[in-house]
C-alpha cells in the first residue's frame, strides 16, 4: 500500500510528467475504452520500466533508439485516432495505448523515493520478486488515469465532449510531444521548461 | 450501473490522492526545516587530471548522442572480519568520467581522498527525493571529523535549467549542502557508475579507505544501513 501511496505522490512530481501527462492524453483518447486504453498504457510502461531497471533490457541513449521508439508512439496515435471499422475495437486501442505506454516507460526518467528505492535498489538482483510492487507503484503514478478513463461513463454528454475534436485533440498533444522529445532527444530541455512553466520546481 | 461504477472509481481516485498526499505531509514534519548555513562562494576548480583514465574512448563530438558507459559490475564478495558486521565488497569504484569541475573543495579527485570513508551521492538540486535525503547526509557529516569521512556530491542535471553552476552553488547555499560536489554537466559519470540505459536520482554510494564500493542504495531511505555501514568503516579499518 505504501508503494502505491508513493506512485500517487511521485505523480505530481516533475519528473512524472513525461509519462503521466501521455498516459492521461492516450486514456482520453480512448473515450468509452479508457479503462482498456489506461490498463494497456500501465502494462506496456510496467513491463518496459521494469526491464530497464532490472538490467533485462538495455534500448540505450542514442538517437537511433528515440526515432524507433517515437516511430512506435505515434502509431499508437494512429491507432487511437483512426480506429479503423472492422477491427476489434477493444484490441486495436489496447494496443495503440500500448504503443504510447512502451515509449513512456522508456523514457521516463523516475526521482525515488524509499519505496521504490528499496524496490530498484534489488530490481537487478531480484527482479521477479520485486516486479508486484514495482507494478503497484506504477498503478500509483498513473491512477490519475483511471479516474480519466471513468468519466465518459458518467453522462452522455461528457462522452459526447471526449469524442469532440477538440477533446481529442487535448488528448493527442501529449503524445505527439512524447514521440517529439523521443526523436530529438531533448527531454532535459523541453520537459525541463515544461516543468518550470508548471510550477512544479 | 456503468454509471455508479464510473462514480466509484473516480472517488476511490480521490480517496487514494488524498491519502497520498496526508502521507506526503507527515514526511515533510518528518523532515523538519532546513539550515541555512553562511558559506563562502565556491569557486569552481578544474578537475584534477591526475588520476585513472576516465574513459578510453575520446569524448563524443559535441551534439551526438552520448553513448553508454557501462560500469564494472563484479559480483559482491563479503569481508570476514573478526566478529564485526559483514559489508559486501562491490570492488573499486568507476572513475569520475569528463567532470566539469569540484565545488567547495580543495581536492579535485576521488583519488586524493583514499585513506578516508567516502559517502558519494548522485543527486541533482531539482529533485525532491535528493532534497530528502539531505538531513540524514549533513547529520552523518557533522557526526564525523573530516579525517575520517567525507562527502562527495555528484551533481547530475536532469533538466537544462540545473545546470548553471550559479544556480547549483545557491541551491546547495539554500539545501546546507557544504560538502564537495563535482559538476557532472553532461551526466557521463552519472551513466558510468550506473549500469543499464536507466540512471537515478538520487544514488547513495560508500568508499571504503581504498576507494571500493561498500554500499550502494537508489533513492531515499536506507539511512540506517548508510550510517552503520559508515560507523563500521571508520571503526574497523579492517573491514
Amino acid at each position: 500500500m505504501e508503494t502505491l501511496l508513493e506512485g500517487v505522490v511521485a505523480a505530481a512530481q516533475p519528473c512524472s510528467l513525461a509519462l503521466v501527462v501521455p498516459a492521461v492524453g492516450t486514456t482520453l483518447m480512448g473515450g468509452r475504452l479508457g479503462a482498456v486504453v489506461a490498463a494497456a498504457v500501465w502494462l506496456a510502461a510496467t513491463l518496459a520500466a521494469w526491464a530497464q531497471a532490472a538490467l533485462l533490457l538495455e534500448v540505450g541513449g542514442g538517437l537511433g533508439a528515440g526515432i524507433v521508439l517515437a516511430v512506435a508512439v505515434l502509431a499508437g496515435l494512429w491507432v487511437l485516432l483512426r480506429d479503423p471499422a472492422g477491427w476489434p475495437s477493444g484490441a486495436t486501442r489496447a494496443a495503440g495505448g500500448a504503443l504510447v505506454g512502451l515509449g513512456a516507460g522508456l523514457l521516463w526518467r523516475p526521482c525515488v523515493g524509499p519505496q521504490l528505492g528499496e524496490v530498484l535498489t534489488a530490481a537487478p538482483d531480484d527482479p521477479a520478486g520485486q516486479l508486484v510492487r514495482f507494478g503497484a507503484y506504477m498503478a500509483g503514478l498513473l491512477v490519475v488515469t483511471a479516474a480519466v478513463a471513468a468519466l465518459p461513463v458518467l453522462h452522455p454528454k461528457v462522452e459526447a465532449t471526449l469524442r469532440s475534436p477538440a477533446a481529442r485533440l487535448v488528448g493527442a498533444a501529449p503524445v505527439l510531444m512524447l514521440a517529439v522529445v523521443l526523436a530529438t532527444g531533448t527531454y532535459a530541455s523541453v520537459i525541463g521548461r515544461l516543468v518550470q512553466a508548471s510550477g512544479l520546481t | 450501473m456503468a454509471r455508479a461504477l464510473g462514480v466509484v472509481v473516480i472517488l476511490l481516485v480521490v480517496g487514494l490522492i488524498v491519502a497520498a498526499v496526508r502521507l506526503r505531509g507527515q514526511g515533510e514534519v518528518a523532515i523538519g526545516a532546513v539550515p541555512s548555513p553562511v558559506a563562502d562562494t565556491p569557486t569552481v576548480q578544474p578537475a584534477d587530471p591526475i588520476g585513472p583514465p576516465p574513459s578510453a574512448q575520446p569524448p563524443p563530438a559535441v551534439g551526438t548522442p552520448l553513448p553508454l558507459v557501462t560500469a564494472p559490475a563484479p559480483t559482491p564478495t563479503p569481508t570476514p572480519s573478526s566478529g564485526g558486521p559483514t559489508i559486501p565488497d562491490h570492488g573499486p569504484h568507476p572513475a569520475l568520467v569528463d567532470v566539469d569541475g569540484w565545488l567547495q573543495s580543495e581536492v579535485t579527485s576521488l583519488e586524493a581522498l583514499r585513506g578516508r570513508v567516502v559517502v558519494v551521492q548522485f543527486w541533482t538540486f531539482g529533485c525532491i527525493n535528493c532534497k530528502n535525503t539531505l538531513p540524514n547526509l549533513r547529520e552523518l557529516y557533522a557526526a564525523h571529523p573530516r579525517t575520517d569521512l567525507e562527502v562527495v556530491g555528484i551533481h547530475a542535471p536532469e533538466f537544462t535549467w540545473e545546470e548553471d553552476p550559479d544556480a547549483i552553488t545557491q541551491a546547495a547555499a539554500d539545501l546546507g549542502v557544504t560538502w564537495p560536489l563535482v559538476l557532472d554537466t553532461r551526466r557521463r559519470t552519472f551513466h558510468a557508475w550506473q549500469e543499464g540505459t536507466t540512471a537515478y536520482w538520487p544514488r547513495t554510494y560508500v568508499l571504503d579507505r581504498e576507494g571500493h564500493i561498500r554500499f550502494d542504495h537508489i533513492g531515499e531511505g536506507a539511512y540506517a544501513d548508510l550510517n552503520q555501514t559508515v560507523a563500521a568503516l571508520i571503526a574497523d579499518p579492517a573491514l
